[in-house]
């Protein structure tokens, strides 16, 4: 899996999330060309979430599936607990909004990270 | 897992698509544990994006990226089409502009989904006939 698709799919995933997922309001509904909160901590987030394996790769440190998934894991987790704490357009009104909505962007960020770094050990397909 | 991968993406191009591009109204939103109709049809037209190249796939080995292309865009001017004349879906077509926008974004996403696909396999495929080629020189 590539950069750009672990980018989107991040993005993506915390998007769906914030409208779908219970506990998150979002104060402002905008559409395109306006830019909303949430397409904005959307954007963050996955930019985040998706940027951990290659990070590590520039930096050319030891890769462990552990540090990965607790990387993913703070950014993820920290993220929603941050709207808990500051609303900014996106709040999260209770405890199932960091919990669901933490879990699923954590195995999400886990799983496109996981599957880059195998990817990038096998030195697999260009276009996967 | 590649279709998977490709399943998930289609869904959620589908859902961001209807959500934010202007001329397209949710009114039955979904906020789980509450279903909308936003989420089931982003389900629906997701399956059927993903499905294109596994379908050429199967019925015809001579498929190529403008064929994925144009199916794509069919199928997703077809969808919004007809969703335009089902109100009870909960999802509302307001302008012409909203038609074009999401069709075409649906079938991008659609037709790059499809397209790694085939790359993936026309990348497997050659892989395995260079190895039975090296296995079995001529």
């Amino acid at each position: 899996m590539n950069y750009i698709r672990s980018l989107f799919l991040n993005f993506l995933v915390v998007f769906f999330i914030d409208r779908a997922g219970p506990g998150v309001e979002i104060l402002n509904y905008e559409d395109v060309p306006n830019i909303g909160a949430d397409i904005l901590f959307s954007a963050i987030v996955g930019f985040l979430n998706a940027s951990v394996f290659p990070f590590f790769a520039i930096l050319e440190l030891k890769v462990t599936s552990f540090k990965l998934g607790l990387i993913n894991f703070i950014i993820s987790f920290g993220a929603f607990i941050t709207i808990a704490i500051i609303p900014f357009g996106v709040r999260v009104v209770n405890i199932w909004g960091v919990l669901i909505g933490g879990t699923v962007v954590f195995a999400t960020a886990f799983v496109t990270n996981y599957l880059e770094w195998q990817q990038d050990k096998s030195g697999g397909p260009p276009s996967q | 897992m590649r279709y998977l991968k490709s399943l998930f993406f289609n869904c959620l191009i589908v859902f961001f698509a209807n959500h934010i591009l202007p001329g397209i109204d949710v009114v039955n939103q979904t906020k789980l544990p509450h279903l909308g109709g936003d989420l089931p049809f982003a389900v629906v037209l997701g399956l059927l994006n993903s499905a294109i190249h596994p379908v050429l796939r199967l019925i015809n080995r001579d498929y190529s990226a403008v064929r994925i292309g144009v199916i794509a865009l069919i199928l997703n001017f077809a969808v919004y089409a007809i969703l335009k004349f089902t109100p009870f879906v909960g999802i509302h077509i307001v302008s012409v502009e909203g038609y074009i926008l999401a069709s075409l974004v649906v079938s991008i996403g659609s037709f790059w989904t499809n397209f790694v696909e085939m790359k993936h396999v026309q990348h497997h495929h050659h892989s395995v006939s260079t190895h039975h080629k090296s296995e079995h020189p001529q």
